[in-house]
Protein backbone atom coordinates (compact mmCIF):
# COMPACT_ATOMS: atom_id res chain seq x y z
CA UNK A 1 0.00 0.00 0.00
CA UNK A 2 1.31 3.42 -0.91
CA UNK A 3 1.05 6.56 1.17
CA UNK A 4 0.63 9.76 -0.81
CA UNK A 5 3.33 12.39 -0.51
CA UNK A 6 0.77 14.77 0.94
CA UNK A 7 -0.19 12.34 3.71
CA UNK A 8 3.48 11.62 4.39
CA UNK A 9 4.27 15.28 4.79
CA UNK A 10 1.32 15.78 7.10
CA UNK A 11 2.54 12.79 9.11
CA UNK A 12 6.02 14.30 9.51
CA UNK A 13 4.74 17.71 10.44
CA UNK A 14 1.71 16.73 12.50
CA UNK A 15 1.63 18.85 15.63
CA UNK A 16 -1.43 17.36 17.34
CA UNK A 17 -0.57 15.07 20.24
CA UNK A 18 3.17 15.71 20.02
CA UNK A 19 5.50 16.80 22.76
CA UNK A 20 8.88 18.53 22.89
CA UNK A 21 10.75 15.82 20.99
CA UNK A 22 8.12 15.85 18.24
CA UNK A 23 8.43 19.60 17.75
CA UNK A 24 12.23 19.28 17.83
CA UNK A 25 12.05 16.79 14.95
CA UNK A 26 9.67 18.95 12.91
CA UNK A 27 11.88 22.03 13.21
CA UNK A 28 15.05 20.01 12.58
CA UNK A 29 13.64 18.64 9.36
CA UNK A 30 12.42 22.06 8.16
CA UNK A 31 15.71 23.78 9.02
CA UNK A 32 17.67 20.93 7.38
CA UNK A 33 15.76 21.47 4.13
CA UNK A 34 16.21 25.26 4.30
CA UNK A 35 19.97 24.93 4.92
CA UNK A 36 20.40 22.45 2.08
CA UNK A 37 18.56 24.79 -0.27
CA UNK A 38 20.88 27.53 0.92
CA UNK A 39 23.99 25.57 -0.19
CA UNK A 40 22.78 25.99 -3.77
CA UNK A 41 22.09 29.69 -3.31
CA UNK A 42 25.43 30.25 -1.58
CA UNK A 43 27.46 28.57 -4.34
CA UNK A 44 25.49 30.50 -6.95
CA UNK A 45 26.35 33.79 -5.25
CA UNK A 46 30.02 32.86 -5.09
CA UNK A 47 30.06 32.63 -8.88
CA UNK A 48 30.28 36.43 -8.93
CA UNK A 49 33.78 36.16 -7.41
CA UNK A 50 35.02 34.60 -10.64
CA UNK A 51 33.59 37.51 -12.62
CA UNK A 52 35.76 40.23 -11.16
CA UNK A 53 35.54 42.90 -8.50
CA UNK A 54 32.63 44.97 -9.84
CA UNK A 55 30.28 41.97 -10.21
CA UNK A 56 31.05 40.86 -6.67
CA UNK A 57 30.82 44.31 -5.12
CA UNK A 58 27.48 45.11 -6.73
CA UNK A 59 26.08 41.80 -5.51
CA UNK A 60 27.32 42.48 -1.98
CA UNK A 61 25.85 45.98 -2.09
CA UNK A 62 22.50 44.48 -3.07
CA UNK A 63 22.47 41.68 -0.51
CA UNK A 64 24.37 42.97 2.51
CA UNK A 65 22.10 45.80 3.55
CA UNK A 66 19.35 46.60 5.98
CA UNK A 67 16.59 45.24 3.73
CA UNK A 68 18.04 41.75 3.83
CA UNK A 69 18.92 41.89 7.53
CA UNK A 70 15.70 40.09 8.61
CA UNK A 71 16.57 37.21 6.26
CA UNK A 72 20.14 37.10 7.58
CA UNK A 73 18.85 36.97 11.13
CA UNK A 74 16.36 34.26 10.23
CA UNK A 75 19.02 32.23 8.45
CA UNK A 76 21.43 32.43 11.34
CA UNK A 77 18.61 31.38 13.67
CA UNK A 78 17.91 28.39 11.45
CA UNK A 79 21.60 27.47 11.50
CA UNK A 80 21.88 27.83 15.27
CA UNK A 81 18.79 25.70 15.85
CA UNK A 82 19.85 22.96 13.44
CA UNK A 83 23.40 22.88 14.78
CA UNK A 84 22.49 22.69 18.44
CA UNK A 85 19.63 20.25 17.94
CA UNK A 86 21.93 18.32 15.60
CA UNK A 87 24.44 18.10 18.43
CA UNK A 88 21.67 16.81 20.68
CA UNK A 89 20.83 14.18 18.05
CA UNK A 90 24.49 13.19 17.80
CA UNK A 91 24.56 12.72 21.56
CA UNK A 92 21.31 10.74 21.57
CA UNK A 93 22.01 8.59 18.52
CA UNK A 94 25.66 7.95 19.21
CA UNK A 95 26.09 8.13 22.98
CA UNK A 96 23.11 8.28 25.38
CA UNK A 97 19.45 9.01 24.85
CA UNK A 98 18.61 9.56 28.49
CA UNK A 99 19.16 13.31 28.78
CA UNK A 100 17.66 14.39 25.48
CA UNK A 101 14.79 16.40 27.01
CA UNK A 102 17.07 18.30 29.39
CA UNK A 103 19.54 18.90 26.57
CA UNK A 104 16.75 20.30 24.41
CA UNK A 105 15.80 22.87 27.04
CA UNK A 106 19.43 23.80 27.67
CA UNK A 107 20.21 24.09 23.95
CA UNK A 108 17.14 26.23 23.31
CA UNK A 109 18.18 28.66 26.04
CA UNK A 110 21.82 28.70 24.88
CA UNK A 111 20.64 28.99 21.27
CA UNK A 112 18.40 31.99 21.92
CA UNK A 113 21.24 33.78 23.73
CA UNK A 114 23.63 33.09 20.83
CA UNK A 115 20.95 34.11 18.35
CA UNK A 116 20.34 37.48 20.01
CA UNK A 117 24.06 38.14 20.27
CA UNK A 118 24.86 37.15 16.68
CA UNK A 119 21.84 39.11 15.41
CA UNK A 120 23.26 42.19 17.09
CA UNK A 121 26.66 41.53 15.50
CA UNK A 122 24.99 41.09 12.10
CA UNK A 123 23.10 44.34 12.59
CA UNK A 124 26.36 46.13 13.30
CA UNK A 125 28.03 44.42 10.36
CA UNK A 126 25.29 45.48 7.96
CA UNK A 127 24.65 48.99 9.23
CA UNK A 128 28.22 50.15 9.70
CA UNK B 1 -18.72 11.22 44.54
CA UNK B 2 -17.59 13.81 42.01
CA UNK B 3 -19.72 13.72 38.88
CA UNK B 4 -19.37 15.65 35.66
CA UNK B 5 -21.18 15.85 32.34
CA UNK B 6 -18.73 14.81 29.60
CA UNK B 7 -18.95 14.57 25.83
CA UNK B 8 -17.27 11.80 23.86
CA UNK B 9 -16.81 12.57 20.18
CA UNK B 10 -15.99 9.28 18.50
CA UNK B 11 -14.65 9.06 14.97
CA UNK B 12 -16.26 5.92 13.59
CA UNK B 13 -15.60 3.79 10.56
CA UNK B 14 -18.13 1.44 9.03
CA UNK B 15 -18.37 0.04 5.51
CA UNK B 16 -15.79 2.40 4.05
CA UNK B 17 -17.37 5.47 5.54
CA UNK B 18 -16.20 7.76 8.30
CA UNK B 19 -18.54 9.59 10.60
CA UNK B 20 -18.48 11.28 13.96
CA UNK B 21 -20.88 10.62 16.80
CA UNK B 22 -21.31 12.65 19.96
CA UNK B 23 -22.26 11.00 23.21
CA UNK B 24 -23.05 12.87 26.39
CA UNK B 25 -23.16 11.20 29.77
CA UNK B 26 -22.30 11.67 33.43
CA UNK B 27 -18.82 10.50 34.32
CA UNK B 28 -17.70 9.89 37.87
CA UNK B 29 -14.21 10.31 39.28
CA UNK B 30 -12.09 7.24 38.64
CA UNK B 31 -13.85 6.30 35.41
CA UNK B 32 -11.47 5.45 32.58
CA UNK B 33 -12.05 6.27 28.92
CA UNK B 34 -12.67 2.55 28.42
CA UNK B 35 -15.33 2.61 31.17
CA UNK B 36 -16.88 5.51 29.29
CA UNK B 37 -16.96 3.52 26.05
CA UNK B 38 -18.54 0.54 27.84
CA UNK B 39 -21.09 2.92 29.33
CA UNK B 40 -21.96 4.24 25.87
CA UNK B 41 -22.20 0.76 24.41
CA UNK B 42 -24.38 -0.52 27.25
CA UNK B 43 -26.64 2.51 27.65
CA UNK B 44 -26.58 4.73 24.59
CA UNK B 45 -25.41 3.04 21.39
CA UNK B 46 -24.94 -0.75 21.25
CA UNK B 47 -23.39 -0.50 17.76
CA UNK B 48 -20.18 1.17 19.00
CA UNK B 49 -17.22 -1.18 18.52
CA UNK B 50 -13.86 -1.20 20.26
CA UNK B 51 -11.31 -3.72 21.49
CA UNK B 52 -10.50 -4.43 25.11
CA UNK B 53 -9.72 -7.44 27.22
CA UNK B 54 -7.77 -7.04 30.43
CA UNK B 55 -8.92 -3.54 31.46
CA UNK B 56 -5.66 -3.19 33.38
CA UNK B 57 -3.07 -2.10 30.86
CA UNK B 58 -1.54 -5.47 30.20
CA UNK B 59 -3.11 -6.98 27.07
CA UNK B 60 -2.52 -4.05 24.75
CA UNK B 61 -5.94 -4.27 23.06
CA UNK B 62 -7.40 -0.87 23.82
CA UNK B 63 -4.93 1.46 22.13
CA UNK B 64 -6.68 4.42 20.52
CA UNK B 65 -6.15 8.10 19.85
CA UNK B 66 -7.54 10.20 22.68
CA UNK B 67 -7.47 13.96 22.18
CA UNK B 68 -4.78 13.63 19.53
CA UNK B 69 -2.47 11.31 21.43
CA UNK B 70 -2.25 7.51 21.35
CA UNK B 71 -3.17 6.03 24.73
CA UNK B 72 -4.55 2.93 26.36
CA UNK B 73 -8.22 3.67 27.02
CA UNK B 74 -8.20 1.47 30.12
CA UNK B 75 -5.26 3.30 31.68
CA UNK B 76 -6.53 6.81 31.07
CA UNK B 77 -8.93 8.40 33.51
CA UNK B 78 -11.45 10.79 32.01
CA UNK B 79 -10.92 13.42 34.72
CA UNK B 80 -7.18 13.38 34.12
CA UNK B 81 -7.61 14.60 30.54
CA UNK B 82 -8.17 18.16 31.67
CA UNK B 83 -11.20 18.64 29.43
CA UNK B 84 -14.81 17.50 29.37
CA UNK B 85 -14.78 17.03 25.60
CA UNK B 86 -12.99 13.83 24.69
CA UNK B 87 -12.22 13.17 21.02
CA UNK B 88 -11.53 9.53 20.23
CA UNK B 89 -10.36 7.96 16.98
CA UNK B 90 -8.75 4.67 15.98
CA UNK B 91 -4.94 4.41 15.71
CA UNK B 92 -3.87 6.50 12.73
CA UNK B 93 -1.10 4.49 11.11
CA UNK B 94 -3.20 1.37 10.67
CA UNK B 95 -6.26 0.67 8.58
CA UNK B 96 -9.49 1.01 10.50
CA UNK B 97 -11.68 -2.11 10.46
CA UNK B 98 -14.70 -0.89 12.33
CA UNK B 99 -15.06 2.14 14.60
CA UNK B 100 -12.14 2.07 17.03
CA UNK B 101 -10.87 -1.34 15.93
CA UNK B 102 -7.70 -1.21 13.83
CA UNK B 103 -6.05 -3.79 11.64
CA UNK B 104 -2.87 -4.93 13.41
CA UNK B 105 -1.80 -7.37 10.64
CA UNK B 106 1.10 -5.25 9.29
CA UNK B 107 2.21 -4.42 12.79
CA UNK B 108 2.39 -8.07 13.85
CA UNK B 109 3.89 -9.15 10.54
CA UNK B 110 6.75 -6.69 11.08
CA UNK B 111 7.22 -8.02 14.56
CA UNK B 112 7.41 -11.54 13.15
CA UNK B 113 9.93 -10.40 10.55
CA UNK B 114 12.62 -9.51 13.12
CA UNK B 115 12.56 -13.12 14.42
CA UNK B 116 11.43 -12.40 17.96
CA UNK B 117 12.76 -15.56 19.55
CA UNK B 118 16.12 -16.86 20.76
CA UNK B 119 18.30 -18.08 17.93
CA UNK B 120 21.01 -20.58 18.89
CA UNK B 121 23.80 -21.82 16.68
CA UNK B 122 23.53 -25.06 18.63
CA UNK B 123 20.79 -25.91 21.06
CA UNK B 124 21.64 -27.37 24.43
CA UNK B 125 19.94 -30.64 25.22
CA UNK B 126 17.43 -30.63 28.05
CA UNK B 127 19.77 -32.70 30.22
CA UNK B 128 22.40 -29.98 30.03
CA UNK B 129 20.01 -27.57 31.77
CA UNK B 130 18.95 -24.01 31.07
CA UNK B 131 20.96 -21.12 29.65
CA UNK B 132 22.27 -19.32 32.70
CA UNK B 133 22.15 -15.53 32.79
CA UNK B 134 23.43 -13.06 35.38
CA UNK B 135 21.18 -10.23 36.68
CA UNK B 136 23.37 -7.76 34.79
CA UNK B 137 22.87 -9.64 31.56
CA UNK B 138 19.13 -9.62 32.19
CA UNK B 139 19.10 -5.87 32.85
CA UNK B 140 20.61 -5.22 29.40
CA UNK B 141 17.36 -6.13 27.65
CA UNK B 142 14.66 -6.53 30.31
CA UNK B 143 13.10 -3.14 29.68
CA UNK B 144 12.68 -3.92 25.97
CA UNK B 145 10.98 -7.20 26.78
CA UNK B 146 8.12 -5.45 28.57
CA UNK B 147 6.41 -4.48 25.30
CA UNK B 148 2.71 -5.48 25.15
CA UNK B 149 2.33 -4.84 21.39
CA UNK B 150 -0.31 -2.21 21.91
CA UNK B 151 0.71 -0.25 18.81
CA UNK B 152 0.74 3.15 20.51
CA UNK B 153 4.32 3.83 19.41
CA UNK B 154 3.34 2.81 15.88
CA UNK B 155 0.80 5.63 15.93
CA UNK B 156 3.15 8.19 17.46
CA UNK B 157 6.01 7.71 15.01
CA UNK B 158 5.81 10.07 12.06
CA UNK B 159 7.85 7.70 9.89
CA UNK B 160 5.49 4.74 10.26
CA UNK B 161 2.92 7.23 9.00
CA UNK B 162 4.88 8.00 5.84
CA UNK B 163 6.66 4.74 5.10
CA UNK B 164 4.50 1.62 5.13
CA UNK B 165 7.61 -0.57 4.92
CA UNK B 166 9.28 0.90 7.99
CA UNK B 167 9.48 -1.78 10.67
CA UNK B 168 8.49 0.72 13.33
CA UNK B 169 9.46 1.23 16.95
CA UNK B 170 7.93 -1.90 18.50
CA UNK B 171 9.44 -4.41 16.05
CA UNK B 172 12.84 -2.72 16.23
CA UNK B 173 12.74 -2.63 20.03
CA UNK B 174 11.92 -6.31 19.91
CA UNK B 175 14.91 -6.96 17.65
CA UNK B 176 17.07 -5.05 20.11
CA UNK B 177 15.62 -7.10 22.96
CA UNK B 178 16.99 -10.29 21.37
CA UNK B 179 20.24 -8.83 20.11
CA UNK B 180 21.07 -7.62 23.63
CA UNK B 181 20.23 -11.01 25.13
CA UNK B 182 23.38 -12.91 26.14
CA UNK B 183 21.71 -16.23 25.25
CA UNK B 184 20.96 -15.18 21.69
CA UNK B 185 23.30 -15.97 18.79
CA UNK B 186 21.18 -14.67 15.95
CA UNK B 187 23.16 -11.50 15.17
CA UNK B 188 24.04 -12.67 11.66
CA UNK B 189 20.39 -13.13 10.83
CA UNK B 190 18.82 -10.25 12.66
CA UNK B 191 21.19 -7.35 12.08
CA UNK B 192 20.88 -7.48 8.27
CA UNK B 193 17.09 -7.50 8.73
CA UNK B 194 16.98 -4.34 10.80
CA UNK B 195 19.81 -2.52 9.06
CA UNK B 196 18.34 -1.77 5.65
CA UNK B 197 16.22 1.03 4.19
CA UNK B 198 13.16 -0.13 6.11
CA UNK B 199 14.95 -0.68 9.42
CA UNK B 200 16.65 1.46 12.00
CA UNK B 201 17.96 4.03 9.48
CA UNK B 202 14.43 5.35 9.07
CA UNK B 203 14.44 6.43 12.70
CA UNK B 204 15.43 10.06 13.25
CA UNK B 205 15.13 9.99 17.00
CA UNK B 206 11.90 11.86 17.21
CA UNK B 207 11.37 9.88 20.43
CA UNK B 208 7.60 10.32 20.37
CA UNK B 209 7.34 6.51 20.47
CA UNK B 210 8.91 6.51 23.91
CA UNK B 211 6.64 9.34 25.04
CA UNK B 212 3.45 7.36 24.41
CA UNK B 213 4.67 3.89 25.43
CA UNK B 214 2.61 2.75 28.42
CA UNK B 215 5.23 0.22 29.52
CA UNK B 216 8.26 2.51 29.40
CA UNK B 217 9.92 0.24 26.90
CA UNK B 218 11.71 3.28 25.43
CA UNK B 219 11.87 2.00 21.85
CA UNK B 220 13.68 5.18 20.75
CA UNK B 221 16.58 4.22 22.99
CA UNK B 222 16.51 0.62 21.73
CA UNK B 223 16.72 1.79 18.11
CA UNK B 224 19.75 4.02 18.73
CA UNK B 225 21.47 1.00 20.32
CA UNK B 226 20.58 -1.02 17.23
CA UNK B 227 22.16 1.61 14.99
CA UNK B 228 25.44 1.37 16.89
CA UNK B 229 25.30 -2.43 16.88
CA UNK B 230 24.65 -2.39 13.14
CA UNK B 231 27.56 0.00 12.54
CA UNK B 232 30.00 -2.16 14.49
CA UNK B 233 28.72 -5.26 12.75
CA UNK B 234 29.17 -3.62 9.34
CA UNK B 235 32.65 -2.35 10.08
CA UNK B 236 33.68 -5.85 11.13
CA UNK B 237 32.23 -7.15 7.88
CA UNK B 238 33.99 -4.54 5.77
CA UNK B 239 37.39 -5.18 7.28
CA UNK B 240 37.16 -8.94 7.38
CA UNK B 241 36.85 -9.10 3.60
CA UNK C 1 20.76 -17.36 6.62
CA UNK C 2 20.48 -13.74 5.48
CA UNK C 3 23.39 -12.40 3.48
CA UNK C 4 24.62 -8.97 4.43
CA UNK C 5 24.88 -7.31 1.03
CA UNK C 6 27.38 -4.57 0.39
CA UNK C 7 24.58 -2.01 0.20
CA UNK C 8 23.29 -3.00 3.60
CA UNK C 9 26.82 -2.97 4.97
CA UNK C 10 27.22 0.59 3.75
CA UNK C 11 23.95 1.97 5.10
CA UNK C 12 25.32 2.19 8.70
CA UNK C 13 28.44 3.86 7.33
CA UNK C 14 26.36 6.59 5.62
CA UNK C 15 24.68 7.22 8.97
CA UNK C 16 28.08 7.36 10.68
CA UNK C 17 29.32 9.94 8.16
CA UNK C 18 26.14 11.97 8.74
CA UNK C 19 27.05 12.16 12.43
CA UNK C 20 30.74 12.92 11.76
CA UNK C 21 30.00 15.63 9.19
CA UNK C 22 27.41 17.06 11.60
CA UNK C 23 30.06 17.53 14.29
CA UNK C 24 32.52 18.84 11.72
CA UNK C 25 29.96 21.35 10.46
CA UNK C 26 29.25 22.64 13.95
CA UNK C 27 32.93 23.68 14.14
CA UNK C 28 33.50 24.74 10.53
CA UNK C 29 30.24 26.66 10.06
CA UNK C 30 30.87 28.60 13.28
CA UNK C 31 34.38 29.39 12.11
CA UNK C 32 33.14 30.38 8.64
CA UNK C 33 30.49 32.72 10.06
CA UNK C 34 32.97 34.22 12.50
CA UNK C 35 35.52 34.94 9.80
CA UNK C 36 33.06 36.35 7.26
CA UNK C 37 30.73 38.36 9.48
CA UNK C 38 31.93 38.83 13.02
CA UNK C 39 35.72 39.15 12.99
CA UNK C 40 36.03 42.36 11.00
CA UNK C 41 33.71 44.90 9.40
CA UNK C 42 35.64 44.63 6.14
CA UNK C 43 35.50 40.83 6.02
CA UNK C 44 33.31 40.76 2.93
CA UNK C 45 35.21 43.38 0.93
CA UNK C 46 36.45 42.03 -2.38
CA UNK C 47 40.10 42.30 -1.39
CA UNK C 48 39.54 40.53 1.94
CA UNK C 49 37.67 37.66 0.31
CA UNK C 50 40.25 37.23 -2.41
CA UNK C 51 42.99 37.53 0.17
CA UNK C 52 41.52 34.72 2.24
CA UNK C 53 40.86 32.51 -0.74
CA UNK C 54 44.44 32.93 -1.94
CA UNK C 55 45.86 31.34 1.16
CA UNK C 56 46.33 27.56 0.93
CA UNK C 57 45.18 27.15 4.55
CA UNK C 58 41.80 28.68 3.79
CA UNK C 59 41.50 26.76 0.55
CA UNK C 60 41.93 23.46 2.39
CA UNK C 61 39.55 24.56 5.13
CA UNK C 62 36.90 25.52 2.59
CA UNK C 63 37.38 22.30 0.65
CA UNK C 64 36.71 20.32 3.84
CA UNK C 65 33.70 22.50 4.66
CA UNK C 66 32.39 22.02 1.12
CA UNK C 67 32.75 18.27 1.27
CA UNK C 68 31.12 18.05 4.69
CA UNK C 69 28.22 20.34 3.87
CA UNK C 70 27.45 18.70 0.53
CA UNK C 71 27.59 15.22 2.01
CA UNK C 72 25.55 16.16 5.07
CA UNK C 73 22.91 18.16 3.21
CA UNK C 74 22.38 15.71 0.36
CA UNK C 75 22.51 12.59 2.54
CA UNK C 76 20.04 14.33 4.86
CA UNK C 77 17.70 14.99 1.91
CA UNK C 78 18.16 11.38 0.80
CA UNK C 79 17.03 10.24 4.25
CA UNK C 80 13.96 12.43 3.98
CA UNK C 81 13.03 10.98 0.57
CA UNK C 82 13.59 7.42 1.79
CA UNK C 83 11.11 8.13 4.58
CA UNK C 84 8.42 7.97 1.91
CA UNK C 85 6.87 4.66 0.91
CA UNK C 86 8.57 3.70 -2.33
CA UNK C 87 9.39 0.77 -4.57
CA UNK C 88 12.93 -0.61 -4.85
CA UNK C 89 13.29 1.05 -8.24
CA UNK C 90 12.39 4.46 -6.85
CA UNK C 91 14.84 3.88 -4.00
CA UNK C 92 17.60 3.27 -6.52
CA UNK C 93 16.64 6.42 -8.38
CA UNK C 94 16.78 8.42 -5.15
CA UNK C 95 20.20 6.98 -4.33
CA UNK C 96 21.62 7.62 -7.78
CA UNK C 97 20.13 11.10 -8.03
CA UNK C 98 21.54 11.98 -4.60
CA UNK C 99 24.98 10.89 -5.71
CA UNK C 100 24.75 12.91 -8.93
CA UNK C 101 23.55 16.08 -7.20
CA UNK C 102 26.25 15.72 -4.54
CA UNK C 103 28.97 15.28 -7.15
CA UNK C 104 27.72 18.27 -9.15
CA UNK C 105 27.62 20.49 -6.09
CA UNK C 106 31.01 19.37 -4.92
CA UNK C 107 32.47 19.70 -8.40
CA UNK C 108 31.13 23.23 -8.78
CA UNK C 109 32.51 24.17 -5.37
CA UNK C 110 35.94 22.85 -6.30
CA UNK C 111 35.75 24.74 -9.58
CA UNK C 112 35.03 27.95 -7.63
CA UNK C 113 37.88 27.28 -5.20
CA UNK C 114 40.27 26.70 -8.08
CA UNK C 115 39.23 29.85 -9.93
CA UNK C 116 39.05 32.36 -7.11
CA UNK C 117 42.10 33.98 -5.60
C1 LIG D 1 26.29 22.78 11.95
C2 LIG D 1 26.15 21.65 12.57
C3 LIG D 1 25.19 20.57 12.15
C4 LIG D 1 24.95 19.50 12.91
C5 LIG D 1 25.58 19.18 14.27
C6 LIG D 1 23.98 18.69 12.23
C7 LIG D 1 23.50 17.50 12.67
C8 LIG D 1 22.58 16.72 12.02
C9 LIG D 1 22.24 15.38 12.35
C10 LIG D 1 22.81 14.58 13.49
C11 LIG D 1 21.31 14.96 11.49
C12 LIG D 1 20.69 13.59 11.45
C13 LIG D 1 19.38 13.55 12.08
C14 LIG D 1 18.79 12.21 11.82
O1 LIG D 1 19.45 11.18 12.04
O2 LIG D 1 17.66 12.19 11.37
C15 LIG D 1 21.06 16.03 10.60
C16 LIG D 1 20.15 15.98 9.59
C17 LIG D 1 20.11 16.86 8.55
N1 LIG D 1 20.94 17.96 8.38
FE1 LIG D 1 22.27 18.62 9.75
N2 LIG D 1 23.66 19.29 11.07
C18 LIG D 1 24.39 20.44 10.97
C19 LIG D 1 24.38 21.32 9.94
C20 LIG D 1 23.67 21.15 8.77
C21 LIG D 1 23.77 21.97 7.64
C22 LIG D 1 24.70 23.19 7.52
C23 LIG D 1 22.90 21.48 6.73
C24 LIG D 1 22.59 21.94 5.35
C25 LIG D 1 23.44 22.32 4.52
C26 LIG D 1 22.23 20.35 7.28
C27 LIG D 1 21.25 19.61 6.64
C28 LIG D 1 20.63 18.52 7.18
C29 LIG D 1 19.55 17.79 6.59
C30 LIG D 1 18.89 18.06 5.25
C31 LIG D 1 19.22 16.76 7.46
C32 LIG D 1 18.11 15.73 7.31
C33 LIG D 1 16.97 16.11 8.15
C34 LIG D 1 16.06 14.98 8.46
O3 LIG D 1 16.47 13.80 8.45
O4 LIG D 1 14.90 15.28 8.74
N3 LIG D 1 22.73 20.17 8.53
N4 LIG D 1 21.87 17.10 10.92
S1 LIG E 1 12.42 7.66 17.78
FE1 LIG E 1 12.41 6.67 15.79
S2 LIG E 1 10.89 5.06 15.96
FE2 LIG E 1 10.55 6.45 17.68
S3 LIG E 1 8.99 7.88 16.94
FE3 LIG E 1 10.98 8.72 16.46
S4 LIG E 1 11.47 8.12 14.38
FE4 LIG E 1 9.81 6.82 15.15
S1 LIG F 1 6.89 -0.45 22.59
FE1 LIG F 1 5.44 0.37 24.08
S2 LIG F 1 3.99 1.55 22.83
FE2 LIG F 1 5.10 0.21 21.44
S3 LIG F 1 3.82 -1.60 21.23
FE3 LIG F 1 5.31 -2.01 22.86
S4 LIG F 1 4.27 -1.41 24.75
FE4 LIG F 1 3.10 -0.51 23.07
S1 LIG G 1 -7.82 -3.43 27.90
FE1 LIG G 1 -5.93 -4.52 28.06
S2 LIG G 1 -4.52 -2.87 27.86
FE2 LIG G 1 -6.41 -1.81 27.94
Amino acid sequence: MLVSVKDSISSWFRIEGRGISGYAFIIHRLTGIVLTAYIFLHLAFLTSLTEGESAYTSLIEKTVNIRFLPFDILLIGVTIYHSLNGLRLVIAEFFVTRYHRELFVIFIIVGVVIWIFTSYLLYRFVVV
Amino acid sequence: MEEREVTFIVKRFYRNEWREDRYEFKAVRGMTVLDGLFHIRDNIDPSLSFRASCRMGICGSCGMVINGKAMLACSTQIFDLGTDVVRIEPLRNMEALKDLISDFDDFFEKHRRVKPYLIRKEEKSIEEGEYIQTPDELRKYRQYSLCIKCGLCYDACSITGSNKEYLGPAALASACRFIMDSRDQGEDERIPLVSDHTGCWRCHFMAECSEVCPKEVDPADAIQKLKRKALIYSLKRLFRR
Amino acid sequence: MEEMHTKKVLEPVWWFFQIITGILLLVLVSLHLYVTHFASEKALDYSSVIGRLSSPGFKVLYAVLLLAVVYHGINGMRAIFLDLTMSDVTKRIVNILSLIVALLLFGYGVYLLANIG
